[in-house]
């Protein structure tokens, strides 16, 4: 168990280094120059070179990515000789636009998108695998054509789509909801649970009926194979109770593709929810993401890639962990 | 006198979106305590909806069940899923063909077990898992104490057999259907699990209905031999009986079938044709498409008329051909056509 | 002369970010009304109350606050509430802001020779922290904007026109030579050239104070130090900036700001889409935006139209004008340029740009509002409809390209839809019209480069002074510092022997406004008859406040509600 841990984590950080070294190979090798884009219309290529200094982007590409990895290990100074300025350890860079420290934007942004996925992993998988589990066991009835219905329905709304009718509805027309405030991040805040539940539950929404749709297609089917399986029929001919035959026997075994897709779809949200992030205002990960690489804002899009890719990563890690803690067939080794 | 077990007239049919399957039609079967009677049968024809029948399987769906089964004066058919539940474990238990996907994957062995006990007896969960070591004992798996630990994919195949009848038996129910238990094992171990499934029907006095394909295991373990076909019954006897004068065409090309009665294996080679299509039975005898006897009786009485099942003392066959006397007892000639039909198809 | 038009630029970019998705919006019936639909519209005005909070709802955060590192219309116009220049570029709805003394007791005096000018700073004018504010400080903000490898955003219009142009800053450079500080209230600037325009550039964010002790460099933007009205309480990047009273700002020293408002409380990042909507429901009174459009998108239109929205509409002219510029170096034919020019559909290009409520078709890139004005002469049609005969004629018997390329920033729909429109108006003349993307970073040097191609939309907003020609005609169609060749921003390379040379004259030239303004109108007209670009389109930005909000005005420079006169309602 420990020998695959470390093992595991040895992967991971290959894996890191490599997805550090494309991404930023990508942007060094890429059309757009930061340098460009950091002084604009008026920018002679004399300005262009100085930008170029003060973004330390006229170091050669190798030396570029050194630096820029060496802030993993240690503290380094940022910045045009005379002007440099300290970066604390672990420093990820300053954004090229507002020179920023991007370490400090990761940690503001992060509560956001913890706020968002919470909340949407918990509905989602309570609808989708409630409703999915529901119509599995109602198979063919009145109740399992309409959750099949609405899981058709709900898996083609795309979330800009979901996001604004809803905000439409709740916030324009009703005023239930009030607009999303950015200074609600966490459920412990000033402004309490309660706040903190209002401010999100539309994100939440938009992002759970799409999620709850797929969860109720792959629940659904992955519960009606194995109520068809031979051990079902066992637990039954021992005179089992339905619940404890459903739920003990059933779920347990046809859960298991379900915490697979539930890891990876939680280590893509937390990398940010982008389109969410963008209709609802909320400046997580995603929304933050799109900023940066919208004005060529290469540190900024650096770390979001990276902590995307790491929490993708240590996703399917766990994934694999639970996969093992459910199916003694699986061992770890 | 009533029977311990008593199937009459039992029907069950499966609505499908192209009619009505029907699987059993109209199955008899009587079975007294501590009897083993051996239903044996092609595939489709019957044995597993029957048995399945018996223990209340098919309530809460789709499939419609009639007749009675009466099992000790109660009319299982009549019991509510979970009235039900009293008998499936406690006075009914069930062994199934592939014991690999017949235990549920994510258990111990010895958590399955116990749990068989725990649904029927009021005790804690260490003294059902002391019940469950116990019967993993009775049922010869040596270590049982830590084997209980094991989980079934960590078990050999006899071993994984030998679990799941101690699951079936840890209630000691009053009757056995054994599913055929044998088919996934190799030969070596399938004695052993015959001998231990006939060891502890003595020991317990239970009744067993044994479903296989194998007339060499019917004729080492069986008292009776119920002989399906189309979901009826079309024949039954007693083993001697039985394999001495086989009274239905059917039967006898089951008989002929087989290479030899000491072979190894004894399994039921395959009777040219097809079983009837469940979806639209003849009006006649199910068996007529496929008997060549049938050519001999009268125009179309086979093809017309549905044979009832006939008493001749402890011998029950239901062909017109017998009916009549037309079939030799033991005669060669009809298994003979049989036989000769088989070569040219 | 590089003048001021990154700032200007800007502010094209950011409406072409807006995100209209480029549809009809344009409503028929609307233009056979007889009221002027591009009057400036204010909402509420000559309140005085003072007190309450401003809630400014933004898209992003600023990129800077530093006013030595800011070319934005955003920051400049938040700027105003906590940094004085000498001047200032004060705003009136639908005009050229005005330049008027800021800290200085005037708009500067030129020496006799015009090669120096000398401002005094007005009495007890403070910093935040009571200090203060002497000359030094203002050289030393002059100062720190010659470290462009420091300060990539470094306003230049200000430094390319005094004497030494190869000072590094302050961190590398020591002394700057060509702005002296006799005394603590005295400062004299020498010039490479005479410039009677020099009030205007005076007015640009490097002459904002800045003491060299509280000098934090790139983190200066995180608390900039203030000598306005107010000043940063929190500034939490990317969420929110709350500024309050300075009360070491004095108000008898500031005619042009009112500061009504106690605080102003910045949003930086509610979506577009939210601001929008957030406004036009009125669901926060208190609220304003800076976003350029007003954040409004197209689909916003029809309910700007509810009574209740139009009581809370501020409106008016930007100074920006979008053209479309020939590579003149490759499209040497002025008769084919004009073909080109008279064969396009102004009015579909505008349906690209959201429609009429986004701006109004120009024949010129020169405005009414400008001193010395001189009306355009141009064959184009003033409804925006194209000359497809007169075009055709045009080219009889001329070597006309078989195929141009057309170059766009990748950034919008809009400027791509802008291609397609060309593309299918050069069809009627045979020409294939290539389109070429060119990723929006990198547009503006593609389009100085050698890379430039033939035909590619640009934008210009005014420059330091909008209400002067110069600022436009230079830096649009001007020639180099040396006069030899064309300007750096001059992006269709216009340069003709005779106009360049009168061009690169009358930068130095001395005269009162309206006479050196109608001389460059003068050769701005002849240079038009060379169809180096074709004008399109003349932003009109409207802006929807909360119910509670007085005195909103559009600012012409701003593209935005003017922070230094708003009012709130308590």
């Amino acid at each position: 168990m420990i020998a695959f841990l470390l093992r595991r984590l040895g992967a991971m950080l290959l894996l890191l280094i490599v997805v550090s070294f494309i991404t930023f190979s990508l942007f060094h090798f890429g059309p757009a120059d930061p340098a460009s884009a950091a002084c604009g219309q008026e920018c002679t290529p004399d300005r262009v070179e100085q930008a170029r200094i003060a973004l330390g982007l006229d170091k050669p590409f190798f030396v570029q990515y050194l630096t820029y990895m060496s802030g993993f290990i240690m503290p380094r100074m940022i910045g045009a000789p005379g002007a440099e300025s300290a970066c604390a350890w672990p420093c990820l860079g300053k954004s090229f636009q507002t020179n920023e420290n991007v370490t400090d934007m990761i940690a503001n942004a992060l509560p956001f998108t913890l706020s968002i996925a919470i909340g949407a992993v918990v509905l989602w998988t309570i609808a989708g695998v409630g409703l999915g589990l529901l119509a599995a066991m109602r198979k063919g009835k009145a109740a399992d054509r309409i959750i099949v219905g609405g899981a058709s329905v709900g898996v083609s709304l795309p979330i800009p789509v979901t996001g604004l009718v809803l905000l439409l509805v709740f916030v324009g027309i009703l005023h239930v909801l009030p607009f999303t405030s950015n200074s609600i991040n966490s459920p412990f805040g000033a402004a309490g649970p309660w706040a903190w539940v209002l401010n999100y539950l539309l994100p939440w929404l938009a992002i759970a009926i799409l999620f709850s749709a797929q969860y109720i297609r792959v629940t659904r089917s992955n519960m009606i194979e194995t109520f068809n399986e031979d051990f079902m029929r066992t637990a039954r001919a021992k005179g089992l109770a339905r619940r404890s035959i459903v739920f003990k026997h059933g779920v347990r075994a046809g859960i298991t593709p379900v915490v697979t897709m539930l890891g990876m779809d939680i280590g893509g949200l937390l990398g940010g929810a982008v389109l969410t992030e963008q209709i609802f205002s909320v400046p997580g990960l995603g929304f933050t993401a799109v900023h940066a690489a919208t004005s060529g804002d290469l540190p900024v899009t650096m770390a979001i890639t990276m902590l995307a890719a790491f929490f993708i990563i240590v996703a399917s890690v766990v994934v694999d962990l639970v996969y093992a803690a459910i199916d003694p067939r699986v061992r770890i080794n | 006198m009533t029977s311990f077990l008593s199937v009459k007239d039992l029907h069950v049919e499966f609505p499908t979106d192209d009619g009505l399957v029907s699987a059993v039609n109209g199955m008899d079967l009587s079975l007294e305590r501590g009897e083993t009677v051996g239903l044996v049968g092609e595939s489709g024809s019957g044995k597993s909806v029957t048995t399945q029948a018996i223990m209340g399987l098919f309530k809460d769906s789709k499939a419609r069940v009639s007749g009675t089964i009466d099992f000790e004066g109660t009319d299982l058919i009549s019991l509510s899923e979970n009235r039900m539940r009293e008998y499936r474990g406690k006075k009914i238990g069930m062994i199934f063909q592939d014991p690999l996907s017949a235990m549920h994957p994510f258990y111990t062995v010895g958590e399955q077990i116990a749990e068989a006990y725990r649904v029927h007896n009021q005790v804690s969960k260490k003294a059902a898992k002391e019940v469950a070591v116990d019967m993993l004992g009775r049922v010869g798996i040596p270590a049982a104490r830590s084997r209980a630990d094991s989980y079934p994919h960590e078990f050999s195949g006899g071993m994984r057999q030998r679990a799941m009848i101690a699951m079936a038996l840890v209630c000691e129910p009053e009757l056995l259907i054994a599913d055929e238990p044998t088919t996934a094992l190799d030969v070596t171990v399938q004695a052993q699990i015959l001998d231990l499934i006939s060891g502890l029907q003595q020991e317990t006095n239970s009744a067993v209905i044994f479903v296989t394909h194998d007339l060499g295991v019917v004729a080492e373990l069986c008292q009776r031999v119920v002989v399906m076909y189309g979901g009826q019954c079309v024949e039954q006897a007693p083993v001697r009986t039985i394999f001495r004068e086989p009274g239905h065409p059917y039967t006898r090309g089951l008989m002929a079938s087989m290479p030899a009665l000491s072979d190894e294996t004894g399994r039921l080679k395959p009777i040219p044709g097809s079983p009837p299509a469940l979806l639209d039975l003849p009006k006649g005898c199910l068996f007529a498409e496929r008997c060549e006897v049938a050519k001999l009786l009268p125009e179309g009485l086979c093809r017309e008329e549905r044979p009832l099942l006939r008493i001749h003392g402890d011998h029950e066959v239901r062909c017109h051909a017998h009916e009549r006397g037309l079939l030799a007892v033991g005669g060669p000639s009809a298994a003979g056509n049989m036989k000769g039909e088989s070569a040219d198809v | 002369m590089r003048a001021s038009a990154t700032i200007g630029s800007i502010a094209i970019l950011a409406l072409a970010l807006a995100g209209c998705s480029g549809g009809s919006t344009a409503n028929g019936g609307s233009s056979t009304s007889k009221a002027d639909p591009y009057a400036p519209l204010i909402v509420k005005d000559g309140f005085k109350d003072k007190g309450g909070n401003v809630n400014v709802l933004m898209s992003a955060d600023f990129a800077t606050l530093d006013p030595g590192n800011s070319n934005y219309v955003q920051t400049a116009n938040v700027g105003q509430l906590y940094y004085r220049t000498l001047t200032m570029a004060k705003e009136t709805a639908g005009q050229p802001p005005k330049i008027v003394p800021d800290l200085a007791t005037d708009t500067g005096k030129a020496s006799a020779d015009g090669m120096s000018w000398t401002y005094t700073l007005k009495k007890g004018v403070k910093f935040e922290d009571g200090s203060p504010i002497t000359s030094k400080d203002i050289k030393y903000g002059i100062e720190r904007t010659y470290a462009r490898d420091v300060y990539t955003q470094a306003p230049q219009e200000l430094d390319s026109a005094l004497a030494d142009d190869g000072y590094k800053g302050p961190y590398q450079g020591g002394d700057l030579k060509s702005v002296e500080t006799p005394d603590d209230s005295t400062i004299v600037f020498h010039l490479k050239q005479p410039n009677p325009d020099f009030p205007a550039l005076a007015s640009r964010s490097n002459s904002a104070p800045v003491p060299q002790a509280k000098d934090t460099k790139l983190d200066y933007t995180n608390h900039p130090v203030s000598s306005g009205p107010y000043k940063v309480k929190s500034y939490e990047r990317g969420r929110q900036l709350v500024l309050e009273r300075n009360p070491n700002w004095d108000a008898s020293t500031d005619p042009n700001r009112s500061a009504l408002p106690d605080s102003f409380t910045f949003s930086l990042s509610t979506s577009q889409s939210t601001i929008s909507q957030q406004l036009i429901s009125n669901s926060d009174p208190t609220a304003i935006t800076l976003d350029s459009n007003g954040a409004l998108q197209a689909s916003d239109t029809a309910k700007l139209n509810d009574a209740d929205v139009k009581s809370r509409l501020a409106g008016g002219f930007l100074g920006c004008i979008d053209i479309i510029a020939f590579n003149t170096q490759s499209v040497k034919d002025p008769d084919v340029r004009k073909a080109l020019s008279l064969a396009m559909d102004r009015n579909a290009m505008q349906v690209q740009y959201g429609g009429q409520r986004f701006g109004q078709i120009a024949q010129s890139q020169l405005t009414d509002k400008m001193a010395g004005y001189q009306a355009p002469v141009t064959d184009l049609d003033p409804s925006g409809k194209p000359k497809l005969d007169e075009a055709k004629k045009l080219l009889q018997g001329k070597t006309v390209p078989k195929t141009l390329s057309y170059g766009y920033a990748n950034s919008a729909p809009r400027y791509k839809n802008i291609g397609t429109v060309l593309q299918q108006n050069f069809k009627e003349l045979g020409i294939d019209l290539q389109l070429q993307p060119i990723p929006a970073a990198n547009y503006y040097t593609t389009l100085a480069g050698d890379n430039m191609p033939d035909i590619a939309r640009s934008g210009w907003c005014g420059g330091a002074d909008s209400s002067s020609a110069r600022f436009t005609v230079d830096p649009g169609v001007g020639p180099s510092i040396d006069g030899k060749t064309w300007g750096f921003s001059n992006i269709p390379r216009f340069y003709d022997t005779t106009l360049s040379k009168e061009m690169f004259d009358l930068r130095s030239q001395n005269g009162s406004k309206d006479e050196l303004g109608k001389k460059w109108f003068d050769v701005y007209n002849k240079a038009m008859e060379q169809t180096p670009l074709v004008p399109f389109v003349h932003s009109y930005t409207l802006s929807v406040v909360g119910s509670k909000i007085h005195n909103a005005q559009v600012g012409y420079f701003f593209g935005s509600i003017d922070l230094s006169e708003v009012g709130v309602e308590k």
